[in-house]
């Protein structure tokens, strides 16, 4: 393969950035033996590099730069705060998992042992915890007369509010009728 | 990426941001000089670099890790570079005998010389330095970062964001315009008009 002065140059510039291949090699020294004109730029370029390199290579940043960086850095970057907070994000999901676990199992056991007395005082007792089995939270009893009143009056609201399904079956509840 | 680096890098994230400083000291004298010969302004490189670390060190989180971190941080000066030239409009202005036509080819420094002068090391650096400073934006990047830590062809098209052939394409351009215009400076034939 013949390579021409035009490409010879172009393999020249790549040999001295050293991106140059072996096979590619071979033949700019082929090119190079009997091309004067391109032996003389590669002498250029050769020259112009080490020049260049001289030139670039070095250099200092001025005294007391690390200390200004570090003084002007935010206190924490946004991204980061982002890390920081998915990484209880397994935990959290976890905790969820527990609590839902946890809660959909009182649920199902109050709801099994008494499924027809919800609305009885007798069912609201079904949800409570025995307060011996959680002997640090203060028992649920009927000293308490706030939730039970509250229930019940929502219960006889909720009876007096109440709307029959219509024929068309929309069944939506409305304001009561003043 | 040094294996102890990856480890500074995992505790700043983890918010040890005085780590930063070792990445910090580490690289600080490369990407100043990056800017510095990019802006050619001491000042304005020193500003450059500072806000380069900076932006580093806001979006370290968005570094994964597929490149060197060098190659990320460069990046970054680079492009911080390039936004300081745009707003001072710090183009470079050619002042060559052929204008913008000619790529700034003729800059003829052989005819404002004597010959003793060309024969003076220092004086070639010199008028190396102003034919690099001719060069246009595209080019000189590329020639400053190639110099400044040895990039391979693949780190730079990684920097500059272009790909791998267009690196060597504004190598070989930007040699070639030098070459031309260092014409006298030093024996050997650049002219490559006429070339088959």
């Amino acid at each position: 393969m013949i390579v021409r002065c035009r490409e010879a140059r172009f393999l020249i510039s790549m040999q001295a950035d050293g991106e140059l291949r072996a096979e590619k090699m071979a033949l700019l020294a082929e090119h190079l033996r009997s091309c004067p004109s391109c032996r003389a730029y590669s002498e250029t370029v050769s020259r112009t590099d080490a020049f260049l390199r001289e030139l670039l290579v070095g250099g200092q940043a001025p005294a007391g730069f690390l200390e200004r960086v570090m003084q002007s850095l935010p206190a924490l970057p946004a991204a980061q705060r982002l890390r920081r907070w998915e990484r209880f994000i397994p935990a959290l999901a976890t905790a969820v998992i527990v609590l839902l676990v946890a809660g959909s199992w009182l649920w199902t056991s109050g709801h099994y042992q008494a499924p027809s007395a919800v609305n009885t005082p007798a069912g609201i007792s079904a949800f409570k915890v025995p307060s011996s089995s959680k002997p640090g939270l203060s028992p649920q009893t009927s000293s308490e007369p706030k939730s039970s009143t509250l229930l019940s009056a929502a219960q006889e609201k909720g009876s007096q509010n109440a709307v029959p399904e219509t024929a068309t079956g929309q069944g939506r509840p409305r304001p009561p009728r003043e | 990426m040094p294996p102890d680096e990856a480890e500074v890098i995992k505790k700043v994230l983890a918010g040890d941001r005085i780590l930063f400083g070792r990445l910090v000291e580490r690289y600080q004298d490369r990407v100043y000089s990056l800017a510095m010969r990019i802006l050619r302004d001491p000042h304005l490189a020193e500003d450059v670099a500072q806000e380069a670390f900076v932006r580093a060190f806001q979006r370290l989180a968005q570094f994964r890790g597929d490149s060197a971190f060098s190659t990320w941080l460069y990046r970054i000066a680079v492009n911080t570079c390039w936004e300081y030239l745009r707003k001072s409009s710090r183009m470079v202005r050619w002042d060559a005998p052929g204008g913008e036509e000619d790529d700034g080819a003729r800059l003829v420094v052989g005819t404002a010389l004597s010959v003793e002068e060309r024969a003076v090391k220092a004086e070639q650096k010199a008028l190396l330095w102003r034919a690099v400073e001719k060069l246009p934006d595209d080019y000189r990047v590329a020639v400053v970062l190639r110099y400044v830590d040895d990039l391979s062809y693949q780190e730079m098209a990684q920097i500059l964001g272009v790909p791998v052939a267009t690196v060597g394409t504004r190598l070989h351009r930007a040699r070639t315009m030098l070459a031309k215009m260092l014409t006298g400076v030093w024996p050997g034939e650049t002219d490559d008009r006429a070339l088959p």
